[in-house]
């Protein structure tokens, strides 16, 4: 006797696979953030703010509840029967307002694709840095060649975020008898003007993370009880990666210009554990292969809005992929430089976008569920 | 020969001249040149009557018994009673006697073993079930070998096993449902699930793509995996096949269904996901703890099997800098007086492993055993001893050999087999670099997979409800729910507690 056993409705079923879809959003865009942190740290924190750096990164949390609650307030006006840009600000100024997001999600991938070039370099210096390009940029449009009914890059996030955790907490426990909390002085670093100006850079990592609750009507979109507390973990995980480079980097480290390579895998670079150096150096690839393939995506989705497709082709992601090769290939101390600079404005772009669409979504009359359903 | 098409099974109709049908049918048949299909010519009821049918695949105890006999020894009808009425309801003692009037089903049936009878001033034909062919009893499974569990297994008969799986699940709610597929030469096949759990939607997709399929011959189940899954370029396979009528079983409580097909020891399940290649048939028959730590090992097998001469050649060759000073000087001490680099030795020895591997399958069964053991031990010491390989390359790939062959589907192992080959060849030309992309790939390839249009890893991605039953294998009596990868109808297996005994007052659900 096993008693009389519930039907699983399709409705139910079509809900479960709704919430499983925006958990591993949700898991992406943490994963997502997390890599910029940790890419913001290398290329900006520790020559400019070092010590301190988790003030600066403590700094970009109100701009992240900013944005998220912004971006709630758009999505709740807007309902879930239409594109929440072309409610807020009609359809030619909703075009118009997502070429920047555009540029946003390309600059994160240029800067992932970078940072992947700059660890191939440290950890594969006789290899030709051409060839590590042409070989990463091969590698993400052939992902994204496949991904596109799927999208797999968020189930991917969802189920691997484990195996990130874990390979960080590995790399820190190993890392634990090499450091100094010496290291951490002084705790306040060298004035307020620094700490502020890093909080500006780092918020400028956290401008492509609210996106996907501002998904096109139709499809998912995250709310601000699933999006931000993942990306508070993932805010959380480069808080501790930040603090243990910090507990593990003397001061005439930071000072010495060691590669961006070194720095991002400044782990284990200071560990003599030969499983944590493996780990971390396979897993900071794959995490970076991820978001890379995620960004680019992301931004040949908003690209498809724009021209008002539905789904955009494969092709335009891996377009957009090989068009990032010379940035890696020729390694010019140029374009770190332009990156070092022109990454902090995204962070405004992204909010100057939110204001512009909280403020067209407040004039306009809030949909009534009716209509919505009509629609 | 003919010039036209290829036609084996001519249509035509079976009514009007006798005479005239039994040429069609004698034509149809190849009667003449064929010298096992006898067209028995003799009298009933002062009519001309021929019986056919093909020698060997019927019984001749029951063409003589329930055919020959009885049509010999029948009375005159009654007034008003038509022949055909009289065969079938006085004459022929036979419950599965069915008329038809179509040639193609006349010569589909007498070729599968059945019998045709044809009787003068009668339209079309009665044909009776009289199978009487040689076939291989119900033996072990030769593939999924299981310590605990049931022994039996399928065999060639499609009968048998849709009898094998219909007394482990006594219900009329198990349906069976005939279908054929192959254009000119018709295989038999049965569409099994259960009704009321499996999705109605998710049967209806199977018997669209099997009724789908375009193709003249359908020789093997394996065959017919490749023409129904989703994406044939995919390195996994996107269904299961067992030999084993309780996983089989396992399969249509999940709300899958399965497919069961004449001369194959198998059957076929569909939808499936990884974690069911993953799953060997005796898990849930062990104790949980036996069935998580046998799980476990699977795993770390697999995992060897997959990663570890790829990271072992990353290292070496690449990034040595990675590697203790100890493990370091014994890989150069190793390797010193070998003439191959590392990076071909380790490809050149698991080319070499799967070689064996494959002659030991191919050869004689007393043989396999001497094959193994000339090709690992005597052959794997000499070439040590010659100096031709380093020992470390032969211990790391008879690990990763060991791991591969932890994965309990045939199909996983020789998955894992070509990905190995792929990653290690990633990390032979750009180390750890070559690995991650190369992982990044394959993983982007699995998350795409899809079986029937669902995802292929869940129920862990996307997340699914499901019972603690997917890579660990918790008790038996949590396991409340169905794997939710085929959306089953009825989600929940058991409302109430499984152990009730051990909650009195609660027994009752």
């Amino acid at each position: 006797m096993t008693g009389r056993t519930a039907v699983h409705t399709q409705e139910q079923m079509l809900a479960q696979r709704r919430d499983a879809r925006l958990r591993a959003q949700c898991s992406l865009s943490g994963m997502q953030l997390y890599a910029q942190i940790a890419i913001g740290l290398s290329l900006y924190l520790f020559d400019h703010v070092s010590t301190p750096g988790y003030l600066s990164l403590l700094l970009m949390l109100p701009y992240l509840a900013l944005l998220c609650a912004l971006a709630q307030f758009v999505k709740k006006r807007a309902g879930s029967a239409e594109d929440p840009f072309f409610f807020a600000v009609g359809k030619r100024t909703g075009r118009m307002l997502m070429l920047p997001l555009i540029l946003i999600h390309l600059m994160d991938a240029l800067l992932l694709f970078f940072s992947l070039c700059a660890i191939a370099g440290d950890v594969m210096p006789d290899m030709s840095p051409m060839w590590v390009a042409l070989f990463i940029a091969l590698v993400t449009a052939l992902s994204l060649s496949t991904s596109h009914l799927r999208q797999p890059q968020a189930q991917m996030a969802h189920m691997l975020r484990w195996l990130v955790a874990g390979m960080l907490g590995f790399c820190m426990l190993a890392a634990i008898p090499h450091g100094s909390a010496a290291h951490f002085f002084p705790l306040l670093g060298y004035g307020p003007g620094r700490i502020v100006r890093g909080g500006c850079w780092m918020c400028g990592s956290a401008a492509g993370a609210v996106w996907p609750m501002l998904s096109p009507a139709g499809t998912d979109s995250a709310d601000r009880r699933q999006l931000f507390p993942a990306l508070m973990r993932g805010w959380g995980a480069g808080v501790i990666t930040m603090l243990f480079s910090v507990w593990l980097m003397p001061v005439y480290f930071m000072a010495r210009p060691e590669t961006l390579g070194w720095r991002l895998l400044v782990l284990t670079n200071m560990t003599p554990s030969v499983a944590a150096w493996s780990l971390e150096v396979v897993g900071l690839m794959l995490l970076m292969l991820l978001c890379l393939s995620a960004s680019v995506s992301q931004a040949a989705g908003l690209t498809a809005r724009c021209v008002g497709k539905r789904q955009a082709p494969p092709l335009w992601g891996m377009i957009f992929t090989l068009c990032l090769i010379p940035a890696g290939a020729f390694a010019l101390p140029g374009i770190q430089r332009f990156l070092t600079n022109a990454a902090p404005w995204r962070g405004a772009a992204a909010l100057a976008v939110l204001l512009v669409m909280a403020f067209g979504a407040a004039v306009k009359k809030e949909k009534s569920p009716a209509k919505e359903d009509a629609a | 020969m003919s010039e036209t098409a290829w036609v084996p099974q001519p249509s035509g109709v079976i009514a009007g001249d006798y005479r005239q049908n039994l040429g069609m049918i004698r034509s149809a048949a190849h009667a003449e040149d064929s010298e096992d299909v006898i067209v028995h010519e003799f009298q009933v009821l002062g009519h001309d009557a021929a019986l056919l049918y093909v020698d060997g695949l019927v019984s001749s105890q029951q063409i003589q018994q329930f055919f020959l006999e009885p049509l010999l020894r029948a009375s005159e009808p009654g007034k008003d009673i038509s022949l055909v009425f009289h065969l079938t309801h006085a004459v022929l003692p036979l419950a599965s006697l069915t008329p038809t009037f179509q040639l193609s089903t006349l010569l589909t049936r007498v070729f599968s073993g059945d019998a045709a009878l044809i009787v003068d001033s009668m339209d079309g034909a009665l044909i009776a079930d009289v199978k009487g062919f040689a076939r291989r009893g119900i033996d072990q499974p030769i593939n999924e070998t299981v310590v605990a569990g049931p022994h039996e297994g399928f065999s060639e008969s499609l009968r048998d096993n849709i009898v094998l799986i219909r007394r482990l699940i006594r219900t009329p709610a198990l349906i069976s449902e005939a279908l054929t597929v192959g254009d000119k030469v018709p295989t038999r096949l049965c569409l099994m699930y259960l009704d009321g759990i499996a999705r109605k939607e998710t049967v209806d997709e199977v018997r669209r793509r099997v009724e789908g399929c375009r193709v003249d011959y359908v020789s093997s189940l394996g065959m017919l995996e490749q023409l129904i899954e989703d994406d044939p370029w995919a390195l996994l396979p996107q269904a299961a096949m067992t030999e084993r009528p309780d996983r089989a079983v396992s399969f249509l409580q999940e709300g899958q269904t399965v497919i069961v097909m004449e001369n194959a020891p198998a059957v076929l399940a569909v939808p499936v996901g990884l974690i069911h290649l993953y799953h060997a048939p005796d898990d849930s028959a062990l104790r949980w703890q036996y069935g998580t730590f046998l799980r476990l090992l699977r795993l770390a097998g697999m995992l060897i099997a997959l990663l570890l001469p790829a990271v072992f050649i990353a290292l070496t060759v690449f990034h040595p800098e990675g590697m203790s000073l100890s493990l370091l000087t014994s890989v150069v001490e190793s390797q010193a007086r070998v003439p191959l680099s590392l990076f071909a030795s380790m490809l050149i020895m698991l080319l070499f492993f799967s070689l064996i591997n494959e002659a030991s399958t191919r050869v004689p069964g007393a043989m396999g055993a001497s094959l193994s053991i000339v090709g690992g031990l005597i052959l794997g010491q000499a070439v040590v001893e010659a100096d031709l390989f380093s020992p470390l390359i032969l211990i790391v790939v008879a690990l990763s050999g060991l791991g591969s062959y932890a994965a309990p589907s045939f199909s996983l192992t020789l998955s894992l087999r070509i990905a190995q080959l792929l990653l290690v060849l990633a990390a032979g030309i750009g180390g750890y670099l070559g690995l991650a992309l190369a992982l990044f790939w394959l993983l982007t390839q699995v998350f795409s997979l899809t079986s029937l249009r669902f995802p292929y890893l869940a129920p862990l991605s996307p997340v699914r409800p499901a019972n603690p039953d997917s890579v660990l294998r918790m008790p038996v009596w949590r396991q409340r729910l169905r794997g939710a990868l085929a959306n089953p109808f009825h989600m929940t297996r058991v409302s109430g507690r499984m152990r009730a005994w051990d909650h009195p007052g609660k027994e009752k659900p």
